[in-house]
C-alpha cells in the first residue's frame, strides 16, 4: 500500500510501462493525427486534441446563468423519472400499458405504410443495439499499478485534465469537463438512490470515508468514497442527419448509437484510470445513471440549460449525450459558461410551438415552482416540461425529440451565418426575437423533409465532418 | 479561404490597373458601396453553398434571394455610378467642343 501513495512523474511511471521513450508499444495504439505520429501519452496531451478551444463569445461566469438554490437541492432518487417508475406512476397503470400498446400498433402500422424513417429498415436500424458490459466499477480487467509493482501515475490536477481530455477525445468524447463534488452544492447532483434495472428502485449511493468504492446492489447501496471528489463529465455528439428527422426510427437512433458507444468508452475509461491507479465509477445503466448529468454538464462548462432542460453547447446546440463518471484523480474543475442561450430561450420558445405533445412551457421566465410533483427537482428555476407527455409521446411514437431538430442551435458550422447568430446571440441579447424569426425565415421548422433520403446521403463516419 | 482571399487580392488589383488605364475617378462612397456589395455577394456564396452541404432544401434558395440580388444591386451602383459621370463629363466636353 506504501507503493500506492509514493509520487512518480508522469514520464517516469509511462517509461516504466514501457509507455515512455520511443513508446513503440504505445504509439500502435496512438492515432496519427493530422502530420504528426504520437509516440507516447506526453506528446498526446500537448496535441490540440487534449484541450477544447471555445470561440471569443464563450464567457465563463462566476454562476450558472440558471439559478441553483443550492440548500433546496435534495439529492435525487433515479426511481421517480419517466424512464423508471415514473411514468407508470404518473399516469396509472391502465393509462401506462395503453401507451405501450399505443407504440406496439403505430410501428407496425407505419411498417405496413412503409411510411418515411418507420419502414422495416428503419426499425432495424433504431434496433441494431450493441451493449458493452457496464458497470459501477467497471470491467477491472486492465493491469493496476501494483500488478505491475509500480507506484501510481501521478500528475497535477492540469496536467491530468488534459491527459483524460485527449483519452476521451481519442474515443470518440466531442467534449470533456470536470466538476469537484463539494457538500452542500455539487455533491447533490448525484443521485440519492441510482438507476435500476427496469421500473425497479435502483440501490443507494451512499457517499462515505470509506478508501474503496461497493457495488452491494443486491443489499441495495453502492458506496462512492469521498475521496473520490471529481466528475468527468463528457459528450458525445449525435448525428445531424438522423436528428433533423423527428418522429422517425431514423431519428431515434441518434440517440441509441451514442449510448451504444458510452458503454463501451465508459468502460475503456475505467480501465484506463484503473492503470493509472485510480477509481473510476461509472453509470451502471446504458443509459443515464450516478447524477444529474445536465447539472454536471453545466457545472463543468459544457454548456448552458436551456427551455428543455437539456445542455447547449457552443458546438453543437442541444446535439450530444452527456454522461459522467466519479474519480479520485485530482482534475481542474471547470466554470459554468454563457454565452447567451438562458435569454435566448426566453424570447425563443420554438420548441414549445412545435411540440406535438405540447409538452414544452411557453412561459417566457423560468420558475422556481416545480409543482411539488414527485418527479422533479427542487432547487432549480427553469422552465418545468410536462414530462409525462413528453414520455408518453415518444414511446407511443417510437421516439420524438423534435424539439432538438427545430432549436435554432442545432445547426452545424459550416455557414456563417450561424456564427452571426451565435455571437449576437452572446453578446447583443436585444436582437434575440430578430434572430427567432429570422430562423423561422431561413430554415422553417428546421426539420430535414423525406426521412428516406438518409439512406441515399453520402455521410462521413459517425454521420457528421 | 486562402484560394478565396488569392482570387479577390487579383481582382482588386486588376480593377485599380484597369480604373487607372481607363482614368475613371472613383468617389469614396462608389468604393464603399462595391466593398459592400461585393463582402454581402462573398456572404451569399458562402451561405448558399454552405447550407446546401448541411442538406437545407429551402433555405440555400432564401440566401440567394435575400443577401444575392441586394448583393448585384449593390454592386452594380457602384459599377454605374463612375461608368455614367465619365459619360456625363464625356458629353459636356463634346458639347463645349462642338460650341
Ligand atoms: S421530445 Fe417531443 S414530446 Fe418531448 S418535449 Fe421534445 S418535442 Fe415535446
Ligand atoms: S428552441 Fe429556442 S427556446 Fe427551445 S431550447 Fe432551443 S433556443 Fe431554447
Amino acid at each position: 500500500m506504501t507503493k500506492y501513495h509514493s509520487t512518480l512523474s508522469r514520464r517516469e511511471f509511462l517509461k516504466t510501462l514501457g509507455l515512455g521513450g520511443t513508446g513503440a508499444g504505445l504509439s500502435a495504439l496512438l492515432p496519427h493525427i493530422g502530420n504528426s505520429s504520437v509516440r507516447d501519452l506526453d506528446e498526446l496531451m500537448a496535441l490540440p486534441i487534449a484541450s477544447i478551444q471555445r470561440p471569443s463569445w464563450v464567457k465563463t461566469a462566476e454562476k450558472p446563468t440558471v439559478e441553483i438554490d443550492w440548500p433546496q437541492v435534495q439529492r435525487f432518487d433515479y426511481h421517480n423519472v419517466m424512464w423508471a417508475s415514473g411514468l407508470r406512476r404518473a399516469l396509472g397503470n391502465e393509462q401506462y400499458d395503453k401507451v405501450f400498446i399505443d407504440a406496439r400498433v403505430n410501428r407496425r402500422l407505419w411498417i405496413s405504410e412503409n411510411r418515411p424513417g418507420s419502414r422495416l429498415q428503419d426499425v432495424a436500424l433504431k434496433e441494431a443495439n450493441h451493449w458493452a458490459p457496464i458497470s459501477f466499477l467497471g470491467p477491472q480487467t486492465s493491469p493496476t499499478p501494483e500488478s505491475l509493482q509500480v507506484p501510481r501515475y501521478e500528475g497535477t490536477a492540469e496536467e491530468n485534465g488534459r491527459l483524460i481530455t485527449a483519452f476521451m477525445r481519442l474515443h470518440g468524447a466531442s467534449h470533456v469537463g470536470f466538476v469537484e463534488l463539494e457538500a452542500g452544492t455539487t455533491e447533490q447532483l448525484i443521485y440519492a438512490y441510482d438507476t435500476g434495472i427496469g421500473e425497479a428502485q435502483g440501490p443507494r449511493l451512499d457517499i462515505t470515508d470509506s478508501d474503496f468504492p461497493l457495488d452491494k446492489t443486491a443489499e441495495g447501496f453502492r458506496v462512492i468514497p469521498r475521496k473520490a471528489r471529481w466528475v468527468i463529465v463528457y459528450t458525445m455528439r449525435m448525428a445531424d442527419e438522423l436528428m433533423k428527422r423527428p418522429i422517425t426510427e431514423v431519428g431515434d437512433r441518434s440517440h441509441y448509437y451514442m449510448y451504444n458507444l458510452k458503454s463501451l468508452l465508459q468502460g475503456q475509461l475505467q480501465n484506463f484510470l484503473r492503470t493509472l491507479g485510480y477509481m473510476c465509477l461509472g453509470e451502471a445503466s446504458n443509459f443515464n445513471a450516478l447524477g444529474v448529468h445536465t447539472g454536471f454538464a453545466v457545472m463543468a462548462g459544457i454548456g448552458e440549460m436551456c427551455r428543455i432542460g437539456h445542455v447547449i453547447t457552443p458546438e453543437y446546440g442541444i446535439q450530444q449525450r452527456v454522461q459522467m463518471v466519479i474519480t479520485d484523480l485530482p482534475l481542474p474543475p471547470g466554470r459554468p459558461v454563457d454565452f447567451g442561450v438562458m435569454n435566448f430561450c426566453r424570447t425563443c420558445k420554438k420548441c414549445a410551438d412545435y411540440c406535438p405533445a405540447r409538452a414544452i412551457n411557453p412561459a417566457t421566465e423560468p420558475t422556481w415552482d416545480n409543482g411539488g410533483l414527485f418527479y422533479r427537482a427542487t432547487g432549480i428555476k427553469r422552465w418545468w416540461l410536462n414530462e409525462p407527455l413528453c414520455n408518453a409521446y415518444i414511446r407511443r411514437v417510437n421516439g420524438c425529440a423534435t424539439c432538438f431538430a427545430v432549436c435554432p442551435f442545432s445547426k452545424r458550422h459550416n455557414m456563417s451565418y450561424n456564427e452571426v447568430f451565435r455571437r449576437s446571440v452572446a453578446t447583443n441579447p436585444v436582437l434575440n426575437r430578430f434572430w427567432r424569426r429570422a430562423d423561422d425565415f431561413f430554415f422553417g421548422d428546421g426539420i430535414h423533409g423525406d426521412a428516406n433520403k438518409f439512406w441515399d446521403m453520402d455521410l462521413p463516419p459517425w454521420g457528421y465532418d | 479561404m486562402f484560394l478565396a482571399g488569392m482570387l479577390v487580392g487579383m481582382a482588386v488589383l486588376g480593377l485599380v490597373i484597369y480604373l487607372n488605364y481607363k482614368q475613371l475617378d472613383v468617389r469614396w462612397y462608389e468604393w464603399l458601396i462595391g466593398v459592400l456589395g461585393f463582402g454581402l455577394l462573398l456572404f451569399t456564396l458562402q451561405n448558399v453553398t454552405a447550407a446546401a452541404s448541411e442538406y437545407w432544401e429551402v433555405a440555400p434558395l432564401v440566401f440567394l434571394w435575400v443577401f444575392g440580388v441586394p448583393a448585384l444591386i449593390l454592386l452594380a451602383v457602384s459599377v454605374i455610378l463612375p461608368f455614367f459621370r465619365h459619360w456625363r463629363r464625356k458629353q459636356a466636353s463634346r458639347k463645349e467642343i462642338q460650341a
